[in-house]
């Protein structure tokens, strides 16, 4: 389990850095990201991996 | 197995590294070309929903029915391009005369450079006139005089008897009876907004007083500019700041005077053009010029007579007032047109080449497809024809149409045009803090459809595709280097 928990704590801050700086590049150069990624599926997916890490944290069980 | 994290972790950085370097590659368009297709199934970005809703029908399945005459859509792109080509796939069931698409070039005074994508008229006239083409100019003659576009551009026949579609034609006007007036007179009614004029110069400077007020009913600045043309050069311009108040208190200012004076100027006819927003009018405007003929709209203020007479040679003349005070019987050639609501545009068609018009009250917007003068004596028209959605061969004079018009062609049933707009004069705006996203305003300009009447005529779009070329990254990255930028 341990060895999920850490892949997906990667991928998690992995999402939480793409979230960020997509959001800056958007925010400073309107559409340069939105016109061809929506940026809703990556929040999506980041909410839903950090569930599964607080889900599986071996701190936890 | 054991995981090692660092690997994982430069991996996704990695990952995250070549997204951002494709997305900058996207935005930058380094090759200068880039391609955006709406096909009324998914939205776009880049070309938004076409407005104004009340104007349109909801998209459904894959298209949209156009039921009121114009509509915009709004083009969003990475950075600047110099030209797009436009490409619209649509039907035309009630077999409206003229469609139109074009982009917009001087937000003061709304003006769009617009292309044609289908001219019925000209269609029809292509199956009973003689027809001679050239590139993409097209040469209608009601019966053969010319047997080439050279020879018919080398002798000219007589102005009246030549309708132009999509095409200038310089020919020198000149007035051989005309002499110079030696006193100044004044239009005293006042005139809200931009407009634009033909005079006439002779042996004489070209001389206007404008008197101008500022209603300050908006937020902008508002600039004043006037600009003489001549041939479609222009030969002066000349600006007069805000009032100073960039407020929408609605203080009015006090009354402000822009000479316009050019002392030695070669004959001919001159067009003036006043590029300025709503919320100036002029009082009223001094001259010492005979001819003073505007340009297809007048909006009349305030006016010191109850019944103010204006000549025209439009033959579809529309009136419409946004004031409910102002509501009226307008007389055209003894004929009574009700304006009986506000912000709804009424249309008379006169079978007349020169009509009078007499207004009961002020406040109204006239406009037209030919000239206004408030005396008939100072109308004067250089133009050629231009072939408008009102023009019938059978009840014309015109015996020779030059129009550069290549008909659409039919695929799968629809209609396909293209045209080819400048975007390097269209008016854009910047839509982002630190890139260079741009945003530029299309028309598809439909004349004679309206959503408010009773007929259920329409124009179906299925597609929408832009080709869009500017300025490769390289040639950018050259000219910066040379200094030219």
């Amino acid at each position: 389990m341990k060895k999920y928990y850490l892949i997906l704590r990667e991928i998690f801050y992995f999402l939480t850095c793409s979230a960020i700086i997509l959001t800056l590049l958007e925010s400073g150069w309107n559409g340069m990201v939105l016109a061809y990624f929506n940026i809703n599926w990556l929040l999506i997916s980041w909410v839903f991996v950090g569930i599964v890490i607080l889900l599986i944290n071996p701190k936890n069980s | 197995m054991e995981i090692n994290v660092k690997t994982i972790r430069y991996f996704l950085l990695l990952v995250l590294a070549f997204f951002i370097l494709v997305f900058f590659y996207l935005a930058l368009a380094p090759s200068g070309r880039m391609s955006l297709d709406y096909d009324f199934m998914k939205p776009s970005y880049e070309i938004k929903k076409i407005t104004p809703i009340d104007r349109v029908e909801p998209v459904n399945g894959g298209s949209q029915k156009i039921i009121g005459n114009p509509v915009y859509f709004t083009l969003v792109t990475p950075r600047p391009f110099d030209t797009a080509v436009l490409e619209l796939k649509f039907k035309n069931p009630a077999e409206l005369p003229i469609v139109e698409a074009g982009v917009l070039a001087d937000k003061k005074i709304w003006r769009y450079h617009t292309q044609p994508l289908e001219n019925n008229l000209l269609d029809e006239l292509e199956k009973n006139w003689n027809v001679l083409k050239k590139g993409e100019l097209s040469l209608f003659q009601r019966t053969k005089k010319f047997d080439s576009i050279e020879n018919f551009l080398e002798n000219l026949p007589d102005k009246d008897s030549v309708a132009l579609f999509n095409h200038n034609l310089q020919k020198k006007y000149l007035l051989s009876n005309y002499s110079k007036s030696d006193q100044k007179k004044t239009i005293n009614h006042s005139l809200r907004g931009a407009y634009q004029f033909y005079t006439y110069v002779k042996d004489e400077a070209l001389d206007f007083s404008f008197y101008l007020t500022d209603l300050n009913k908006n937020k902008e600045a508002d600039q004043i500019e006037v600009k003489v043309y001549s041939d479609n050069d222009i030969v002066h311009s000349q600006t007069m700041n805000d009032d100073g108040n960039k407020n929408d208190n609605g203080a009015k200012s006090s009354q402000r005077i822009m000479d316009l004076k050019i002392p030695e100027i070669s004959e001919g006819v001159y067009k003036v053009e006043i590029l300025v927003n709503d919320d100036i009018v002029t009082d009223k405007i001094e001259t010492s010029q005979r001819k003073i003929a505007f340009i297809n709209k007048l909006w009349l203020s305030n006016s010191l007579d109850p019944n103010v007479k204006i000549k025209t040679n439009s033959q579809a003349i529309n009136f419409q007032t946004t004031n409910p005070a102002k509501l009226q019987n307008v007389k055209i050639n003894g004929s009574d047109l009700a304006i009986n609501q506000t912000y709804r545009q009424y249309t008379f068609s006169s079978d007349k080449s020169d009509s009078e018009i007499i207004l009961e009250k002020d406040d109204v917007i006239i406009s037209g497809d030919g000239l206004f003068s408030f005396d008939e004596e100072e109308l004067l028209n250089p133009e050629f024809k231009k072939i408008n959605s009102n023009f019938h061969p059978d009840n014309s004079q015109i015996n020779f149409v030059l129009a550069d018009y290549t008909a659409p062609e039919i695929v799968d049933g629809w209609k396909k045009s293209v045209v080819k707009l400048d975007l390097k004069s269209a008016y854009k705006e910047k839509a982002s803090i630190l890139g260079a996203t741009t945003k530029y305003s299309f028309i598809i300009s439909v004349p004679g459809l309206k959503a408010d009447d009773e007929l259920k005529d329409f124009i179906e779009i299925s597609g929408i595709k832009i080709d869009l070329n500017g300025t490769s990254l390289w040639k950018k990255i050259l000219k910066i280097i040379k200094g030219e930028m």
